[in-house]
């Protein structure tokens, strides 16, 4: 009966936990690397009359003792002598995989390689000419394994058993502390580092050997390159041999030369050699695909990440997605605006009323609370819609393409090609846009990012133009919303090129490489989560933030306490105030100011405002004279709900070129809506909705950019951005009205 | 190979995906990932975005919407 140590090496995700999980089963162990925290797994079977120990050594690209997990399994390789290393190499990734089976294979230790997923390799056209590769890799046994399937490990197990067992007794095989290279079996695999890096290896080579330097297992081609390359661990362990220090010495003498003379780290041009042996190889070796079978994801790459055709398209896909919240959600936004302003507000006055509460409570409840915090709640389905596709485009891997073409595009105009992710997480929220700021390495360009970050149209704005659009647009609604965050991108693009001119002036831009997942199918699940984890903050903050300025604006607008007009109340002298400043940009009544007024608090307050502003009246009526049971209006909640669910169904299915579903005038109007209608014209509303989409972000984002860079810049953000909307929004109304529109 | 990709990326301010990268040098884009990686290691390139260990102590990290990109991103290294 015979022992032998196999250890199990691959990259990350090359199939090596599938195969030491078929080959031990549940005879498995975890432990420690002495001094290290990283996790070895192991196993011991009997294979015919030998007793094996498989070790599963950490995934890891390299054994360039970078990381912990590099450490212990190049360590583990030289210290634990184990008899033959299975390298587990993905097909359908040879280049990559190669690296690291070369650095084992110049470990100069017994090597069997597992050709994994070698059936996948094959689907994707990938034919690897296995003899060959053999043949390059010095005469390495290769066993094509399939480890999902079970495919192979039988005939990797016996390959091994049978390699480990002829190494362990071969004449060539090393002892500790003998100075016999493990490497020296004729035949061995060998990259060749060039004329210069072999003369130094041979030379110091041949003084380890003049000088007895204990080997302690190393290989002293592998060791004399390591001590070239001074990679720390080993210089240190080597300069503490008896005769050591000479070695390193000469060493480092011999890397600050060669370094001198090629100009580069003398680890650059190693690991360059070996990149283009493993290049050569894998030429030699796969036969190349063609492009009828590239990959579906390569496939769709050529048009979504074109350098010409992925900007259109990425336009196309938000016009698309803003026509699917538009047309999807407003059956439901006009369901829930009649369940508001009929049974609830009905039940809470019926309730009020049996519990004898007085007039005013019940006018801070229904004017106050109801209309604004239900107001903002109405167009919740909008933001669910929204969410939805968005976690859609995200879990399917276009976002990464989505940002990759914008980024080339902000390259192009002349702004920093980094900022793209800030900027594309600002039409979430701007918060952690602000700090995702942080991610950019250079001030000035954070800064730069920071200050365009409010443009991108945040979530919290889109009921204010759900609101609007519906009430002015009907069905070109998603196109005026798209259009919207298209011109929040164009403004922001302008103010960042007049920034980036007169102000913050640039530093050397610099070259950039996206890695793009692959596509995937997303999940229910995947999707549910991230749409209902951005509804939930939203509502939270109606049910907290809203509701308070909500009851403080009630109060705002009933003082001094009994004052019959809003005009003349605390709201409306303060709206008052500013109402003259907004008279050229086309809305400079005292409701749409005070509303722009508690919009710095939050975006949502706008309509919240409005909804209180010019509908707490009607809702107090129209809730007085509401008459149906309980039983009936919770009848008439469901019935609603289902017949929201054909309309929108039927909207989405007349999406489809040639098909209409839609019944003329279907579509209600919620009580905003038209009230917002009889105060606006259309031409007052597009350049209240661009003001809305380009005036100073809410204080959360102020004082995250306060925290960030300072009160100076907080301060100035506010300022130059409302002076943006101002102009944006006086040039939109005079504009249309030169043009006589409106 | 390495100092290929190296002086590619320092010589142009252009932008690239793996794909395109692996068909300037001639391999594949995962093995483009690799060299990559390797040049993070030896502070000749910065990985931004997803990965950025900047995160870890951002106090709305559970908020945060930064892995809507999902894709590491390189940058040459300023140092």
């Amino acid at each position: 009966m015979s022992n032998l140590t196999i250890a199990l090496a691959g990259n990350p995700n090359a199939g090596k936990s599938t195969i030491f999980n078929a080959l031990t089963g549940m005879h498995q162990h975890t432990g420690n690397w002495p001094g290290k925290t990283v996790e070895l797994k192991s196993g011991a079977f009997s294979y015919q009359d030998t007793t094996i120990k498989l070790v599963d050594l950490p995934g890891t690209y390299s054994l360039a003792a970078f990381s912990p997990d590099e450490v212990v399994a190049r360590d583990f390789i030289i210290s634990a002598h184990p008899d033959v290393v299975i390298c587990v190499v993905d097909a359908t990734n040879l280049e990559r995989n190669l690296y690291l089976a070369v650095q084992i294979l110049e470990l100069g230790v017994a090597v069997v390689i597992a050709l994994n997923m070698a059936d996948q390799a094959k689907a994707l056209g990938i034919n690897i000419d296995q003899s060959r590769l053999s043949e390059l890799l010095g005469g390495v046994p290769i066993v094509p394994t399939a480890a999902s399937k079970g495919v192979g490990i039988d005939q990797l197990l016996a390959t091994a058993v049978e390699h480990g067992l002829q190494r362990v007794r071969s004449t060539h095989s090393a002892e500790v502390g003998n100075t016999t290279c493990q490497c020296a079996t004729p035949g061995a695999f060998t990259i060749d580092y060039g004329d210069e890096i072999e003369r130094a290896i041979t030379g110091l080579s041949l003084a380890a050997t003049q000088n007895n330097l204990p080997l302690n297992g190393y290989c002293s081609r592998w060791l004399v390159l390591k001590l070239l390359e001074g990679e720390d661990d080993i210089v240190k362990n080597v300069a503490a041999l008896p005769n050591g220090d000479k070695i390193t010495v000469e060493a480092v003498a011999e890397a600050t030369r060669l370094e001198s003379q090629f100009g580069d780290d003398l680890d650059i041009l190693t690991a360059d050699h070996r990149y283009s042996a493993i290049s050569s190889i894998n030429r030699q070796v796969s036969l190349r695909r063609t492009s009828t079978q590239a990959t579906l994801t390569e496939r769709i790459d050529t048009i979504v990440a074109n350098r010409l055709l992925g900007l259109p398209v990425f336009l196309f896909v938000m016009y698309l997605v803003f026509r699917l919240v538009i047309d999807v959600s407003a059956p439901y936004v006009d369901w829930i605006d009649t369940v508001i302003n009929g049974p609830l507000t009905a039940g809470i006055t019926a309730s009020l009323t049996r519990l004898g509460a007085a007039a005013w409570i019940q006018s801070l409840l229904i004017d106050g609370v109801v209309a604004g915090v239900g107001g903002v709640l109405t167009f919740v389905p909008g933001l669910i819609v929204l969410f939805l596709f968005l976690a859609l485009l995200e879990d399917s891997g276009y976002m990464a393409r989505a940002a990759f073409v914008m980024d080339r595009f902000m390259q192009r105009v002349g702004l920093h090609g980094k900022s793209v992710i800030p900027l594309m997480l600002g039409f979430g929220c701007a918060v952690p846009a602000v700090y995702a700021t942080r991610t950019i390495a250079n001030r000035r360009d954070r800064l730069l990012t920071a200050l365009l970050v409010p443009f991108m149209s945040c979530a919290a704005r889109l009921p204010v133009y759900l609101v609007f659009a519906m009430a002015f647009f009907g069905s070109k609604a998603g196109t005026v919303i798209w259009l919207l965050y298209l011109l929040g991108v164009i403004v922001a693009i302008l103010v960042g090129l007049i920034l980036s001119r007169f102000v913050l002036k640039p530093g050397e831009n610099s070259a950039f490489v996206m890695e793009l997942p692959p596509y995937r199918m997303p999940t229910i699940n995947t999707l549910a989560i991230h749409t209902w984890e951005h509804t939930r903050q939203f509502i939270r903050n109606a049910g907290t933030v809203i509701l308070a300025i909500s009851i403080l604006l009630w109060f705002l607008l009933n003082m001094p306490w009994g004052v019959s007009n809003q005009e003349d109340s605390y709201y409306g002298q303060i709206s008052a105030a500013i109402a003259p400043l907004m008279q050229p940009a086309g809305f400079g009544s005292y409701e749409t100011s005070g509303a722009l007024i508690t919009g710095f608090i939050a975006k949502e307050m706008v309509v919240s405002t409005l909804s209180q502003v010019y509908t707490g009246e009607d809702l107090a009526t129209n809730a007085r004279a509401s008459t149906g049971s309980i039983g009936q209006e919770l009848i008439g909640v469901v019935i609603g709900f289902a017949q929201a669910t054909a309309d929108s169904f039927r909207t989405l299915i007349s999406l489809i070129p040639g098909v209409n579903l839609i019944k003329p005038g279907n579509t209600e109007e919620t009580a905003l809506s038209l009230a917002i209608r009889n105060n606006f014209t259309p031409l007052s509303a597009v350049a209240f909705l661009v003001f809305v989409l380009l005036y100073v972000p809410c204080m959360a984002t102020i004082g995250a950019i306060k925290q960030e860079f300072g009160g100076r810049w907080a301060a100035s953000a506010a300022v130059y951005q409302t002076v943006v909307a101002w102009l944006f929004a006086v040039l939109v109304f005079q504009g249309g009205r030169l043009l006589g529109i409106g | 190979m390495l100092t290929e990709l190296l002086r590619l990326l320092e010589q142009n301010q252009a932008e690239y995906n793996l794909q395109e990268l692996g068909r300037i040098l001639g391999v594949q884009p995962s093995a483009v990932a690799g060299m990559l990686e390797t040049l993070v290691r030896k502070g000749r390139v910065l990985e931004v975005g997803a990965d950025c260990s900047i995160c870890d102590s951002c106090g709305i990290r559970g908020h945060c919407d930064i892995p809507v990109t999902r894709a590491k991103r390189y940058n040459i290294s300023t140092n």
